[in-house]
């Protein structure tokens, strides 16, 4: 039951605008770990992430669950602009939309809209912290959530180096529900993201034409950022 | 001898005023410590006819429903973030405020885990329209909705509820929750924000907003909040005490007008009438002891008095002045060998039937069922009783045993000898009088037009009503004093609660339709937090149906899902707590929203009522149409039921009058056994009253009940002149005399009544234009009716 209570907080967050249902910041909850040892490559790797004026890129998200005989998979298009604003702009299998911004998170697809507010539901806002602060390289900010291990990969075929950044949750309830993160890239560009939950499933996302260099018009940022049929 | 008899005669009068202010003493103590002054309408609203809508209209008006405020804050700029700081400075200066029930700038924190704890375990109840939904088809769709639930954003945390809840009954749940809390309105930062630029603060106040003495201070404190923001941030707001506030204010201050303005001229018409400060000051006693006792008893019998009954009591200024002038004018014109008590005496009869017609017209509105007419009864038929004692018992003892008329007096009653000198020679005329009366009666009469709209009651301010309509429109406020309510009785509360539950699960159904079929823009319902436990169990009858586990299977595989993934779910079918009830909401945050839509009701047996709100109705009859078919639901449009119910209760006052009146023909008729003596002295009053209303009609005038009220005055006075006139028609010093007292008592009237005609009460304006003129005819008719009887006899 423990497990459904903390299910109900997670759903009043977030399907009940009004929110607020945690009370304090989750960091509050979890005792929290000895920052990682810092390496040069992880704040070199996290300082060029904060350099970067926007980011695009294409996306395949497939998410195995214990529920589903077949993955549920997705693709688009990302857009990331400092600071902190993400659009992912779902293509198929059905056309959506999610935008999140400093402080909510908006939602659209065939099935309607839904907003929710972040500041007042902590759940959510730790979750969605975790693509933007990766994508704003804010170290402090992912020091607080994650323990990170930042590895070099053996070179493969196309004699490119790689790197390995391992995030372990380090507060609740992000520990009650995610394993690990597992982000393999190079340079500054993200080739693919693993989500692996704690009952099992996972969600693997990779990243195509990754233009780390993105700039953003002032038209191009009322375009991509916001909901369909919105002004 | 005789002188002993003198000093005798003189003790018996000291004593006797003495006595008197003893009296007075007493009464005014009495109101003292006891005044309370209300000006709640609902004191004129009906509380009999349908008891039970009337018990909740009644109860509506003190609900939480009208006790909120909402307060808006608005940046120059439309600047949202000037706003929502403006409105949380607001929210801020009046949390501490002790009239602050309390105080929302947004939707706070929620208690999920008591919203859990509630719903989760009960999800088996949840299910709607179980027939479509776990068809074949429904499961299949059910299955699509999950697959696309675990594809968004929440799927990471829809897919933990999903094995036991394939159906998504609780995820279903909390989305009918949120949209009934929020309201529709947007979060921002925490705060409720209307279109993207109104920031709101939301307060329910701890009294009535009928209650001026709580909800003045209030109203001062939320003034201050708007003056102490920063420069190009207004606020503006949506209040019901607001309105009454305004009426309250506005009504005090026409009394108060009215009061001291015709205290003022009837100073000055006696000043020129009777020269004597002495009996300037004593014309007053009467008028004294008829407010101060009908106040009395008010206050002791209604423990309060409502501001139009104090109205009524300025109205009584012209009518109990009138005994004073009556009996001073024959005390000085045709003064009787005993002094002022033989005076006294020589006109007790005709005070007497005077008063006694009075409150016999008086009396018949006891029996509406309008509280505030029932006050205004007593307080009128105390009042003349009083006035009458004062005049007949008291006053005499207080007055000078000789005294002369004055010069302006002699003048006129000279001149108003001369006159009727002359009109008796004027048979012509005063016949073409009384015609002209009758036919303004016969033409205006069949042409009025009654206008029962209870807004005829009170004035609105078109500027405050737009800022209000403007700031409901924000929160998209449901439409106040329209809804549907659902009523249960049974042998216990419980069982009445289920009742009504379950009539309301109809008129849910009921306003769905409607809706869908543009009836009504939106409403909101107690179904949404709790159905009735007859629904709750045939959702799970529903569900635990043989062969569903095994169908729901197969449908989920057919969409993706692994078999056998919602086992889980049936397992828990069995294991789960009762339904939920209304008491069961208690413990969260909803327990007061919920119980807003909730209403106990007076009854024999236990009765509750349960509330749907209702907002943009296109077509009430359509709407009425629809729920006739629900037994046991009402559709109650407040203004519309006001409406008829005034509509009937004017047509029933009118009913009282006329059969009033045939008693105070009676009571003329016993007094004179003479069929034209009694005629003349009572037919005047009819036909100044007919052609009032006439001449309302032909201006176009809409007759409503205070109108109908005002004749019941008109009709009360014009039989005192009658009577007066007729008691002296044997004396024509004594008809003089009397006459003027007519004229006089008329002036005064006219003088009291023509300011209320300038109020801006509309309810006190009827009062004084249909008085002013129907006493005005009535001086004109009495005596033309009196000569023309004289020829007869």
């Amino acid at each position: 039951m423990t497990c459904f209570a903390e299910f109900s907080r997670k759903v009043v967050g977030v399907v009940l605008v009004a929110g607020g249902l945690l009370a304090g910041p989750a960091a509050a909850q979890g005792p929290v770990a000895a920052p990682v040892a810092s390496t040069p490559a992880l704040e070199q790797l996290l300082a060029r992430f904060a350099a970067m004026s926007g980011l695009s890129a294409k996306f395949r998200e497939e998410k195995r669950m214990a529920l589903l005989a077949a993955p549920l998979v997705s693709e688009g298009t990302l857009y990331f602009a400092p600071k902190g604003r993400l659009a992912r702009h779902i293509t198929a299998p059905a056309p959506a939309t999610v935008l999140i911004d400093e402080g909510s998170l908006r939602f659209a697809d065939a099935g309607g809209t839904e907003t929710m507010s972040l500041t007042q539901n902590p759940v959510v806002r730790l979750f969605v912290d975790s693509f933007v602060k990766i994508f704003a390289g804010d170290r402090v900010a992912l020091e607080r959530m994650y323990t990170m291990e930042l590895a070099a990969l053996p070179a493969a075929a196309d004699g490119v180096a790689r790197w390995s950044l391992r995030l372990r949750p380090r507060v609740a309830p992000m520990t009650q529900i995610i394993e690990r993160l597992e982000l393999i890239g190079h340079d500054v560009a993200l080739e693919s993201m693993r989500v692996v939950e704690v009952g099992g499933d996972e969600t693997l996302t990779t990243f195509s034409e990754v233009d780390t260099q993105r700039r953003f018009t002032v038209e191009e940022l009322s375009a991509l950022f916001r909901l369909p049929g919105q002004r | 001898m005789a002188g002993t008899k003198d000093r005798s005669a003189g003790t018996g009068r000291a004593l006797r005023a003495g006595l008197g202010w003893l009296v007075i003493a007493g009464l005014a103590i009495v109101c003292w410590a006891r005044m309370a002054v209300t000006t709640d309408i609902t004191a004129f609203m009906a509380d009999a006819g349908d008891a039970r809508l009337a018990g909740i209209s009644r109860q509506l008006a003190q609900s939480e429903l009208t006790r909120t405020i909402v307060l808006s804050v608005q940046a120059e700029g439309d600047d949202p973030a000037a706003a929502l700081a403006g409105a949380r400075a607001v929210g801020e200066a009046l949390a501490s405020d002790p009239e602050v029930a309390w105080l929302r700038t947004g939707p706070g924190p929620i208690d999920g885990e008591a919203i859990h704890a509630v719903y989760f375990p009960r999800r088996q109840y949840l299910l709607d329209d179980p027939k479509d939904r776990l068809s074949d088809a429904g499961l299949r769709a059910a299955a699509a909705g999950l697959k696309q639930e675990l594809g968004r954003p929440t799927g990471q945390i829809v897919k933990r509820v999903a094995p036991v809840d394939p159906l998504l009954l609780y995820p279903g749940q909390l989305r009918r929750l949120e949209a009934a809390r929020a309201g529709g309105l947007d979060v921002v930062e925490g705060q409720f924000l209307a279109d993207g630029r109104h920031a709101l603060v939301l307060l329910a106040t701890r009294h009535s907003p009928f209650d001026a003495g709580s909800q003045g201070p209030l109203q001062a404190a939320i003034t201050a909040a708007a003056r102490g923001l920063p420069a190009g941030v207004t606020l503006e707001q949506s209040a019901v005490a607001r309105f009454a506030l305004a009426a309250e204010s506005s009504m005090k201050a026409d009394i108060s007008r009215i009061s001291t303005v015709s205290i003022v001229g009837l100073l000055l018409l006696f000043v020129l009438m009777f020269r004597s400060p002495r009996l300037i000051v004593l014309a007053m006693v009467p008028l004294l002891a008829g407010v101060l006792a009908a106040l009395a008893a008010c206050l002791l019998l209604f423990g309060s008095v409502h501001g139009l009954t104090l109205a009524f009591g300025a109205t009584l200024i012209g009518v109990c002045i009138d005994y004073s002038v009556h009996l001073f004018n024959h005390h000085l014109l045709a003064p009787a060998a005993g002094g002022p008590e033989a005076s006294a005496r020589g006109i007790g009869p005709g005070l007497w039937l005077g008063a006694l017609t009075t409150i016999a017209g008086f009396a018949g509105l006891a029996w509406t069922s309008f509280p505030g007419l029932r006050e205004v009864a007593l307080f009128a038929s105390v009042g003349v009783l009083a006035a009458v004692l004062a005049t007949r018992y008291w006053l005499p003892s207080m007055m000078p045993r000789e005294a002369r008329a004055g010069r302006v007096a002699t003048l006129c009653a000279a001149g108003l000898g001369r006159g009727v000198v002359w009109l008796r020679g004027q048979r012509g005329a005063l016949i073409g009088l009384l015609l002209v009366a009758v036919a303004a009666t016969a033409i205006g009469v069949p042409r009025v037009a009654f206008t029962d709209d209870i807004k005829l009651l009170t004035t609105t301010d078109p500027v405050m009503l737009a800022e209000d309509e403007r700031v409901r429109g924000r929160v998209a406020r449901m439409d106040s004093g329209r809804f549907v309510v659902a009523i249960g009785s049974g042998v216990d509360v419980a069982a009445a609660e289920e009742a009504a539950l379950a009539v309301n699960d109809e008129v849910f159904a009921a306003l769905t339709a409607a809706r869908a079929a543009g009836e009504l823009e939106e409403f909101r319902s107690l179904h949404t937090f709790v159905r009735s436990a007859a629904a709750q169990r045939r959702s799970l009858a529903a569900l635990q149906e043989p062969g569903l586990a095994a169908r729901l299977d197969a449908a989920f595989v057919a969409e993706g899902f692994r078999a056998g993934s919602f086992a889980g779910f049936f397992t828990d079918l069995s294991s789960g707590p009762g339904p939920l009830t209304v008491s069961d909401l208690a413990a969260t945050p909803l327990a007061d929203l919920a119980r807003s839509f909730r209403v106990e009701l007076a009854a024999e047996r236990p009765t509750v009522a349960v509330l749907s709100l209702l907002r943009g109705v296109k077509d009430g009859a359509t709407l009425r149409e629809r729920l006739g078919a629900v037994t046991g639901s009402h559709y109650f449009d407040q203004a519309e039921a006001m409406t008829t119910a005034y509509a009937g209760y004017r047509a029933r006052t009118l009913e009282l009058v006329l059969f009033g009146l045939l008693g105070v023909f009676v009571l003329v008729l016993l007094r004179y056994r003479n069929f034209a003596v009694a005629l003349a002295a009572f037919a005047p009053a009819v036909l100044a009253a007919g052609a009032t209303l006439g001449v309302l009609a032909l201006c176009g005038v809409g007759v409503g009940l205070l109108h109908v009220v005002a004749l019941l005055l008109v009709l009360s006075m014009g039989v005192d002149y009658g009577v007066f006139l007729a008691e002296s028609r044997d004396d024509p010093e004594g008809f003089t005399a009397t006459l003027l007292s007519v004229v006089i008592a008329c002036l005064s009237t006219v003088l009291g009544f023509g300011l209320l005609a300038m109020s801006d009460s509309p309810a006190l304006r009827a009062i004084g234009v249909t008085v002013g003129l129907g006493v005005l005819l009535s001086l004109v008719l009495a005596p033309a009716a009196m000569l023309l009887g004289e020829r007869r006899r």
